[in-house]
């Protein structure tokens, strides 16, 4: 049972981890703070459905999400402590670091947006994260950042524009 | 183009992106904390509970925080005032200390004394939703260990 529980949670940390990570670099400063936050919430994400006798399987998506929120929220909090103890190590920036990859190599349209997207204001970008590629309704969404799903859908409408206008301007300027 | 256009258009090139993996680092030792839990075939209760008082009613946590801890230290708040994500502003910062207690002489590698003292700390954020207008705060309990050198026996 234990074994057959820990490969069940495998599987959902395999499929679902990008998205999750994905989400929790808007709350990380770095990838390793990302990484971490998704460690912490799916930590939390075990007693939970163990203690709330949910079967002890994977969670719903939306509670992940909303519990990397609050870890970012205490990452936050812990933040000015953390950087007293760093202070002495030096950071090597790593241009690699990025947080979405194109399906196809070469494809440049693909990169230009992944910039935009990731040039994107918090609270629209977080809905675009949760919607397209955590697969959540608005409802949803709603649920999560506590606001109505009109405004989830607004956000994420509005999100759409602006990345349609970033790209077409950057192609623009190009051409020009 | 029509709006709905461009919007479908939109999504199908956001579709063309994929989130990056996990560090394999990272998934490792994700997967090693997951069989060892699976294994132990218990719950560490102290973590959720604490994640699960937040979510329900953090402000019985602030009212509780002023009765039981005297507030002894305040952090000058520099990151008051400071966005901390997604529309949330942090609105101030103390640390409260609980219990002080003596925990000895301590000697250490040159031979020098020191005293042990561990203090509980109870530390507290303001954050304010902006959207929502809602207040949340955010207790962080923590034991500190201060070693103070000793002159006189």
């Amino acid at each position: 049972m234990p074994n057959h529980l820990s490969k069940e949670w495998k599987r959902w940390l395999a499929e679902n981890g990008p998205r999750l990570l994905l989400f929790a670099r808007s709350w990380g400063k770095c990838r390793e703070d990302a990484e971490d936050l998704v460690q912490d919430s799916i930590l939390k994400m075990w007693h939970y459905q163990q203690e709330q006798n949910r079967g002890g399987g994977p969670p719903d998506l939306p509670l992940v999400f909303s519990t990397i929120r609050f870890a970012g929220l205490m990452l936050h909090r812990s933040e000015k402590r953390r950087r007293k103890r760093e202070e002495a190590i030096l950071y090597i920036n790593d241009f690699q670091d990025v947080w979405l990859d194109p399906m196809m190599e070469d494809d440049e349209d693909a990169v230009l947006l992944r910039d935009a997207v990731q040039n994107l204001s918090d609270k629209l970008r977080e809905v675009v994260v949760m919607k397209t590629w955590g697969g959540l309704t608005f409802a949803q969404i709603s649920e999560v950042l506590a606001i109505s799903p009109n405004t989830a859908a607004s956000r994420y409408r509005y999100a759409l524009e602006q990345l349609t206008l970033e790209l077409k301007q950057i192609k623009e300027e190009r051409r020009a | 183009m029509h709006k709905s256009d461009a919007h479908d258009e939109m999504e199908k090139a956001l579709l063309r992106l994929m989130p990056t993996a996990l560090g394999e680092a990272a998934q490792r030792e994700l997967e090693t904390r997951l069989d060892e839990l699976a294994a132990e075939g218990k719950v560490i209760r102290y973590d959720f509970s604490r994640w699960a008082k937040w979510l329900g009613g953090i402000a019985a946590l602030v009212v509780m925080g002023v009765f039981m801890f005297p507030m002894v230290s305040r952090d000058a708040a520099p990151m008051a005032g400071v966005a901390v994500g997604a529309g949330m502003v942090l609105i101030d910062e103390l640390d409260r200390v609980g219990e002080v207690r003596d925990e000895g002489l301590f000697i250490d590698a040159e031979g020098s004394a020191l005293r042990k003292m561990s203090v509980r700390v109870m530390g507290e954020s303001r954050i304010l939703d902006q959207e929502t207008g809602i207040e949340i705060t955010l207790t962080e309990p923590r034991q500190e260990m201060y070693l103070l050198p000793v002159s006189n026996f």
